[in-house]
């Protein structure tokens, strides 16, 4: 959310400095309500549809994340075809104490992710997930 | 066991590819230039060259060992820099040989061993360059033929398809042949920029041109169309028998091997345990004449670049263009099935996926025409063309409903059945035990319609096989039946 609150506030930004030099011409003023409208929308309204739809489960047997407003998506893993589990913060995230896990398996067609996870519910995530994983032989390559 | 050199022959025999090129251009260049402008330097450089090569080439040779222990094989290279690599034996998936002419006249053949990892690194791959013919088929039986491999008792052993020249009847149906003309046509010129030589102002171009300016623009069409089909079936035929001349499928101890090629021998080994499925691709020219093409689905096959940077082709490659017949035995020998699964009747898909897949076509096709259209209102662009791209839009129409009319999906014992695609249309059977998870996809106005698009991963192939557009709970079912359990715990049942 903060990272894309960057993006916003650079175009807005930009849109006022074109706004002061070319005397502010209507479509220039609409533009830029429009983009402002847009921010608020990201911003606000967004994240927090994000937030409500993205869901985790780990099982014995399986990783199941499903997310997305608009298009849905559900992923689903069996523990016994994961090859790595690996956690990622960066740097906003570390300030909000945040982390992203993310699952993998032998298939070329893209990982698990779940994102938004306390970081201490992360690393235990990640260690329970290695932990079962270790336990069961074979990755089906 | 101790270290061995590659063949010693090799040093003679691997620079006559390259050489042959370069004399090829020096005769080209001193046929269109005439002797007398060949200066001193063109020879020169030429012999350097040669020289060169074949220095190289015996450096290479010397420097270059190779061993296979009873965990690694290892392979110790470098002019310079000294390189060393081993791979655990039991990672291999792979050993693939290849030979050029010259290779085969010497009895010579490239060996490749890869561990076919789907992270495609050129670390994960050893090459010999080159051993003799017998070293190499000793390699692989060394390396392939693991001691207790389990042999499924269904499993057909011996020629599963051999060539046939009948085959080469499916041969114009293809792309290969515009390909050859498009390549050629591009070589030419290529070559006629090298040597300095402006060929719109030869000759037989000029004349080319007198005549499209005296015909009548009818009879140029027509006469133009029927020497460029001429011209590509001639070559897709003549390429097609190039290419898999002599082709041989067989199994022996547990795995799958693939050979042809008249000029360049090639053989592609896969091992029966990676297999997890099969694919029968139709081209809609092929389909309609009754052919069909068979690939692979299997791990460690995935397209990679080789050493020229050339995309690697058909490595996965089980059967060309060949009567469908041929692929329908293909298929269910190659997947120790009694019949082959990608033949079962497979379950339609609602209507409704129609009007997106029509839908969503149309609206492709009718971009170039709207840009078009757009220019024109500003002035840039005469009418007639936007009024011309006009056609695409009926043409997309047609082709989305053909996307619909060949979506399916099906069970078929041990398989997983989907089908997609008109440009070729697609038919895969993945064994239901390679499925290591699902992608299930959903959009708000796929909800409102129930339909639904569920992916099923593999490590193997193209890593994921799409059931598009289909009846919500008929592909959730499908899916749950499929790889029991999995998804059980987390459907609500209605």
């Amino acid at each position: 959310m903060l990272q894309s609150a960057v993006w916003w506030v650079v175009l807005l930004v930009g849109g006022g400095i074109a706004m002061f030099f070319t005397g502010a011409p209507l479509w220039l003023v609409l533009v830029e309500a429009v983009i402002a409208v847009l921010a608020v929308v990201d911003l606000i309204v967004e994240p927090r549809l994000q937030y409500r739809a993205h869901r985790w489960e780990v099982t014995d047997q399986a990783v199941y994340v499903q997310s997305g407003v608009l298009v849905r998506e559900w992923r689903i893993a069996p523990l016994s075809r994961v090859q790595t589990v690996d956690s990622e913060r960066g740097p906003l995230q570390q300030w909000l104490k945040l982390a992203t896990v993310t699952v993998t398996t032998a298939s070329a067609s893209g990982p698990l992710k779940i994102r938004g996870l306390g970081q201490d519910e992360a690393a235990e995530l990640v260690d329970r997930l290695t932990a079962i994983t270790e336990a069961t032989p074979g990755d089906a390559t | 066991m101790s270290w061995q050199q590659l063949d010693k022959r090799t040093i003679f025999v691997a620079p006559l590819m390259p050489l042959v090129s370069v004399i090829g251009v020096v005769t080209v260049i001193v046929l269109v230039r005439g002797w007398e402008k060949v200066g001193f330097w063109e020879p020169a450089i030429t012999g350097v060259i040669a020289v060169g090569l074949f220095v190289a080439n015996a450096w290479h040779w010397k420097t270059t060992r190779y061993r296979i222990t009873d965990t690694h094989v290892e392979l110790h290279s470098g002019m310079i820099v000294r390189k060393h690599r081993s791979l655990a034996k039991d990672r291999v998936r792979a050993v693939d040989m290849s030979a050029d002419v010259f290779h085969r006249m010497f009895g010579l053949s490239v060996v490749t061993i890869g561990t076919g990892r789907h992270v495609a690194e050129s670390d994960d791959e050893l090459k010999l360059e080159a051993v003799s013919a017998r070293e190499a088929e000793r390699l692989r039986a060394l390396l392939l033929h693991r001691a207790g491999t389990p042999v499924q008792p269904r499993q057909r052993d011996g020629m599963l398809a051999k060539f046939s020249p009948q085959w080469i009847r499916y041969a114009p149906f293809s792309w290969l042949g515009f390909v050859a003309v498009a390549v050629l046509g591009g070589g030419l010129f290529q070559l006629a920029r090298t040597i300095d030589l402006d060929l719109w102002n030869t000759g037989p171009m000029q004349t080319l041109f007198r005549w499209y300016e005296t015909t009548p623009l009818l009879v140029s069409i027509l006469a133009t169309f029927v020497v460029v089909m001429v011209l590509t079936t001639v070559l897709s035929v003549l390429l097609y028998a190039v290419f898999y001349w002599d082709f041989q499928l067989t199994r022996q101890h547990g795995a799958l091997r693939v050979q042809y090629g008249l000029i360049n021998k090639r053989s592609v080994s896969i091992e029966d345990k990676r297999l997890r499925g099969a694919v029968v691709e139709e081209p809609l020219l092929v389909r309609l004449t009754g052919g069909a093409k068979v690939k692979a689905v299997a791990t460690g096959l995935n397209k990679k670049k080789d050493d020229n940077d050339k995309w690697e082709m058909d490595a996965d490659l089980l059967l060309p263009q060949a009567p469908k017949e041929d692929a329908r035995k293909v298929v269910a020998s190659v997947l120790s099935a009694e019949r082959a699964p990608t033949d079962v009747a497979l379950s339609k898909h609602p209507f409704a996926a129609a009007r997106w897949m029509v839908l969503s076509t149309v609206a492709v096709a009718a971009v170039p025409a709207v840009t078009l259209g757009v220019l024109s209102v500003l002035g840039l662009t005469p009418w007639w063309i936007a009024q011309l791209l006009l056609i695409l839009i009926p043409l997309g129409a047609l082709l989305g409903y053909g996307e619909y009319r060949s979506l399916g999906h099906g069970l078929d014992g041990d398989f997983l059945v989907v089908r997609w695609g008109v440009l070729p249309r697609s038919t895969v059977a993945l064994q239901r035990t390679g499925v290591i998870g699902w992608k299930i996809r959903q959009s708000f106005l796929q909800r409102r319609t129930g339909l639904i698009s569920v992916t099923a991963t593999i490590a193997a192939g193209s890593g994921a096989y799409t059931i598009r557009y289909a009846d919500q709970g008929d592909a959730l079912d499908v899916a749950d039946t499929a790889v029991p359990g999995l998804l059980e715990p987390f459907l609500t049942r209605d």
